[in-house]
């Protein structure tokens, strides 16, 4: 008998898709974050 | 190989290297969106199911190349730590610690849709296999680099205590390969090969090979991002990284 197991197999693609989403956004916030402060400091020593 | 040295020098220069990931990153993250799409679409809709597992085996899609990035990037990393450590060069360092961060990723991808896998299959989440416990282990050493690596405030210290750490933590990386090998264990043994036949049927195969070139596409444009971020940060004083916040203002 085959089973279905359909809510392991989307838990487990959905936690896959989560994992890379803030692989994905994770450094660009941090980079953007980053860019910011260089500037704000920049402006702060004129 | 001169011209091999001056390339590696030329990109290693911190200014260089910004220039270098801008142009590269899109275009790993395309490929890999691209394979991504096509081997989920292959590996949830276009195979037939397994005969004895049934639908579950489609994690394999998602476990199998995690699994072989959570090694792969470890000795990606170790490469660079032992440049970093021989040579000492800067961008070596910063690409050490940012391969932790995308190892840890896959590392927990791995252990945790094992684990969804194995409920319905083994019937238990966990279980104190030898190939299991060893890639938990492998976690924590991830966990234990970049622990190290914060806990350090001046940057370049950091980075070659981290360093140390990730060749020490190089032996469990053919333990965790060997382990169903070795020992007499649950988890089934080697399925896939590349030199040699597969116990795989074909007609299964195309969509693991499409989402290992994804993930392996993802590793290049995630530590491209992530050494990028980390480079800025470390050269936030110098001229170039202003002209470049502003620029970007």
């Amino acid at each position: 008998m085959i089973h279905l197991h359909g809510e392991f197999v989307a838990a487990a693609y959905i936690i896959f898709a989560l994992a890379l989403l803030w692989d994905y956004f994770a450094p660009r916030f941090e980079y953007r974050k980053t860019l910011r402060n260089i500037l704000l400091r920049a402006r702060r020593t004129k | 190989m001169k011209a091999l040295i001056i390339w590696f020098n030329t990109t290693g220069s911190p200014p260089n290297f910004e220039r270098y990931a801008a142009r590269w990153i899109p275009i790993w993250f395309v490929l890999a969106f691209v394979c991504l799409l096509i081997g989920t679409a292959g590996g949830l809709f276009m195979v037939p199911a397994d005969s004895k597992q049934g639908e579950i085996f489609r994690i394999i899609y998602i476990h199998v190349p995690a699994a072989w990035m959570s090694l792969f990037v470890f000795i990606v990393m170790a490469a660079q730590a032992f440049i970093a450590l021989v040579w000492r060069i800067k961008i070596c360092e910063i690409l050490t610690i940012a391969c932790a961060h995308i190892g840890l990723m896959f590392t927990a991808v791995t252990l945790i849709t094992g684990s969804i896998w194995g409920k319905p299959t083994w019937g238990a989440w966990w279980t104190w296999d030898p190939r299991l416990t060893s890639e938990l282990v492998l976690l924590f050493i991830y966990l234990g680099i970049i622990g190290l690596y914060n806990a350090i405030e001046d940057r370049r210290s950091a980075a070659r205590a981290a360093a140390f750490l990730v060749l020490i933590g190089l032996i469990n990386v053919p333990i965790v390969h060997f382990s169903v090998t070795w020992w007499n264990t649950l988890h089934q043994g080697e399925t896939i090969r590349i030199v040699g036949e597969s116990k795989m049927a074909t007609e299964l195969m195309w969509p693991l090979i499409v989402m290992t070139l994804a993930t392996k596409f993802w590793f290049l444009g995630s530590v491209l991002q992530r050494a990028r971020t980390m480079n800025l940060a470390h050269e936030a004083n110098k001229d170039w990284a202003k002209k470049l916040a502003e620029s970007k203002q």
